[in-house]
C-alpha cells in the first residue's frame, strides 16, 4: 500500500478476496468494513453515489470490484511517525516516553494542520 | 474552518523547554505538552483576548485566568486562542467571522465555543477549553462529534473569563475522548479564592476523575431517557427529528446491552413550563451589570461599558438584538428574580424524579434536530436544563445524521457527580466508538 500524499510505502497488505458486485448489491457488512462515515450502508451509498456521479459514471447497476485485504505489516520507517489525528493525551505521552515523539514535533504537527486546513482548507 | 484566531507565538519555545525538562527529569506532569485550544473569552496576559470582537482585536489583558494558570502548572501549552460567537453567544463574531462545521463547512458548528469545538474535531490541538452559559460547550462539541462537559456550577473557576450571565457561567473541557475530558477536568477543578462561587466545590471533589473510567461502568447503572422536547422550536414532525429519535433509540439499546437499567421514556411533570419560567437562552438581565463590573477590572480595555459595546457599529449584526435587549436591565428586575425563583422547583422536580426512580443520570439528545446549514442555528436545543439546574451535563458522540453530520447524546447528573457521568459515558464511548475524524481534514504527509 503506497501513500500518494506522503510518496512512501505505508503497509504490506494481502488480498483476501475480490468479488464483483453491482452498486445496488453492496451490503451493510461491506459498508461497515470499508469504515467511512458512520459505517452505515446509507452513508456508503450516499458518499459513493456522489463520488461516481462527480466522475459521470454513476448507475444503480454499475459493476464494482470489491476487494477485501488484511494488513500483513505496517511500515513506519520515517523519523516522526506519530499521527496526531485523534491522538489522545495518553497516546501522546506514550509516544514521548518511547522516544518516538518530542513536544516540539507534536506542537509543529498541530501548527501544520492549522496552517493547512483552518483558513486554507475545505470551504 | 475558521476555528483559530491567534496562534501562541511562544508555543514552539515552550515545547522546547518542556522537551528539555522531560529529558532531564524523566517526569511528566498530568498535562505534559498537551497543546490546548482556548476559547478567546478567557484572559491570557501573553496573547490578545478578543472575546470574538473587532473592538478588542489587539487587547492584551494584564492578568491571566485561573483556568489558564492551572493548565500551565499541569504542564500544558496554550497552543492557540479560538473563535467564538461575539461576547460568548452564537457562532459568529466581528473579529474573525463565522465558524464552520468540521464535517462539512457549509453547516453550522454551533456556539459559542465554536472554535474550540471545531478545532478539537479537526485535530488542531489535543484538548480544548470552552465556556458554557446556555450550552456553549456542549453545542460545538455535539456538532463536532467530540466530548464536552459543562461542569457543576462552582466546580471550575471563572475568574478571568468575560461573564455572560454570572448565575449560569461555567468553564469546562472539550476533548475527543471521555478520558481526555476527565484528565483536563482534574487539572482545572477546585476552589479558587478569586471566584468565591467555587467554594461550593469544597470537599466535593473526588481524588481522581479518571478512576471512574472502568470497562463495565454502565453495568447496573440506572438511567432514564427524557424524550419531551425542551425547546419550543422543536418540530416533532420534521424528518430530521425522526433521525435524532432513531439516534436515541440506538443509544438506548447500546446502554442496555452494556447492562444499564434504562427507563424509557421518563416523564418530568411540567418540564417545559419550568424551563421557560427559569429564563431564556440569553442572559438578558445579567449581561449589562456583569460586563460593566468586568470591564472596570480592566482600566486599559479599549471599550469601557456594555452600552458602548452595544452601540458600536463593529458589533456583529447577529448579536445586536439580543445584546440590545439587555440594555438598561438589572438583575434586581422582578422578572429575573422570578426566573431565579423558578429554578428551585425545577431542581426539586428533577431531584424528585431521580430519587423516586433511584437514578444515576438522565440521558437525552443534545439537540432534537440535526445541524443546519449556515447561517441558520440548529433548533431544538436541550442544553438549557442543566444551565438552570447548575448540575453537570456531558455530551458525547451519538453517531451521524444521514448527511454525515454529528449528533450528540447528553448525560445529566447530580451536582458534583461528574465522575458518574464520566463512568457512564466512557463505557458508552468504548462500546460504540461513534467518533470518526472528519474525512475532509486527513493526516498530512510527514
Amino acid at each position: 500500500l503506497w501513500s500518494a500524499v506522503q510518496d512512501a510505502p505505508l503497509a504490506i497488505i494481502e488480498t483476501v478476496e475480490i468479488v464483483q458486485r453491482r452498486f445496488s448489491e453492496v451490503d451493510e457488512a461491506h459498508a461497515h468494513d470499508e469504515g467511512e462515515g458512520d459505517r452505515s450502508l446509507t452513508y456508503w451509498r450516499d458518499a459513493h453515489r456522489q463520488y461516481f456521479s462527480r466522475r459521470g459514471q454513476f448507475a444503480e447497476d454499475m459493476l464494482l470490484c470489491c476487494e477485501r485485504f488484511r494488513v500483513v505489516e505496517r511500515l513506519t520507517g520515517s523519523t516522526n511517525t506519530f499521527d496526531v489525528v485523534d491522538a489522545t493525551i495518553d497516546d501522546i505521552h506514550a509516544a514521548m516516553r518511547s522516544g518516538a515523539l518530542t513536544c516540539t514535533q507534536l506542537v509543529q504537527s498541530y501548527l501544520d494542520r492549522i496552517a493547512a486546513y483552518d483558513q486554507a482548507g475545505p470551504k | 474552518m475558521n476555528a483559530v484566531q491567534n496562534v501562541n507565538p511562544r508555543a514552539l519555545q515552550e515545547a522546547a523547554d518542556l522537551d528539555a525538562k522531560f529529558k532531564e527529569s524523566g517526569q511528566m506532569a498530568p498535562l505534559h505538552c498537551t497543546p490546548i485550544l482556548l476559547k478567546d473569552q478567557v484572559e491570557t496576559d501573553f496573547m490578545p483576548t478578543t472575546y470574538g470582537s473587532a473592538m478588542f482585536k489587539t487587547f492584551v489583558p494584564k492578568r491571566t485566568a485561573t483556568v489558564v494558570d492551572r493548565l500551565l502548572r499541569a504542564g500544558a501549552i496554550i497552543l492557540a486562542k479560538t473563535n467564538l460567537g461575539e461576547f460568548a453567544a452564537g457562532g459568529s463574531g466581528s473579529a474573525f467571522g463565522d465558524c464552520h462545521n468540521a464535517y462539512n463547512p457549509i453547516y453550522y458548528a454551533s456556539g459559542s465555543s465554536c472554535g474550540a469545538g471545531v478545532g478539537i474535531a479537526s485535530d488542531f490541538g489535543a484538548a480544548g477549553i470552552g465556556e458554557d452559559t446556555a450550552g456553549s460547550i456542549r453545542g460545538p462539541a455535539s456538532h463536532g462529534s467530540v466530548v464536552g462537559l459543562r461542569p457543576t456550577f462552582g466546580l471550575v473557576s471563572c475568574f478571568g473569563a468575560m461573564p455572560q450571565g454570572p448565575s449560569r457561567d461555567t468553564i469546562g473541557p472539550i476533548a475527543r475522548t471521555v478520558r481526555d475530558a476527565a484528565i483536563v477536568l482534574e487539572a482545572i477543578a477546585g476552589y479558587d479564592p478569586k471566584d468565591p462561587a467555587t467554594a461550593a466545590s469544597y470537599r466535593r471533589i473526588p481524588e481522581s476523575y479518571t478512576a471512574f473510567l472502568q470497562p463495565n461502568g454502565l453495568n447496573g447503572m440506572r438511567l432514564a431517557v427524557i424524550r419531551q422536547p425542551m425547546d419550543k422550536s422543536t418540530d416533532t414532525n420534521a424528518p430530521d427529528f425522526k433521525e435524532v429519535r432513531a439516534m436515541v433509540d440506538r443509544a438506548v439499546s447500546k446502554l442496555r446491552a452494556r447492562g444499564a437499567e434504562v427507563i424509557d421514556p421518563i416523564e418530568i411533570p411540567d418540564l417545559l413550563r419550568l424551563l421557560e419560567g427559569s429564563g431564556t437562552l440569553s442572559s438578558t438581565y445579567e449581561m449589562e451589570q456583569a460586563t460593566n463590573d468586568y470591564l472596570a477590572q480592566h482600566p486599559d480595555a479599549p471599550v469601557r461599558t456594555y452600552k458602548a459595546i452595544v452601540e458600536s457599529p463593529l458589533l456583529v449584526e447577529s448579536r445586536r438584538k439580543a445584546m440590545s435587549d439587555g440594555l438598561g436591565r438589572l438583575p434586581t428586575d422582578p422578572t429575573f428574580l422570578l426566573q431565579l425563583q423558578t429554578r428551585e422547583p425545577l431542581r426539586t422536580q428533577i431531584l424528585k424524579v431521580m430519587a423516586d426512580n433511584r437514578l444515576d443520570a438522565f440521558v437525552y439528545a443534545t439537540f432534537d434536530h440535526v445541524p443546519t446549514r449556515l447561517p441558520l442555528a440548529t433548533p431544538g436545543s436541550n442544553r438549557l436544563l442543566s444551565t438552570f439546574l447548575g448540575y453537570p451535563a456531558l455530551t458525547v458522540p451519538g453517531g451521524y445524521s444521514s448527511a454525515g453530520l454529528p449528533l450528540g447524546l447528553e448525560f445529566l447528573g447530580l451536582p458534583f457527580a461528574e465522575g458518574t457521568l464520566f463512568k457512564a459515558a466512557y463505557d458508552f464511548e468504548q462500546f460504540t466508538k461513534y467518533r470518526q475524524p472528519p474525512s475532509i481534514t486527513p493526516a498530512l504527509s510527514r
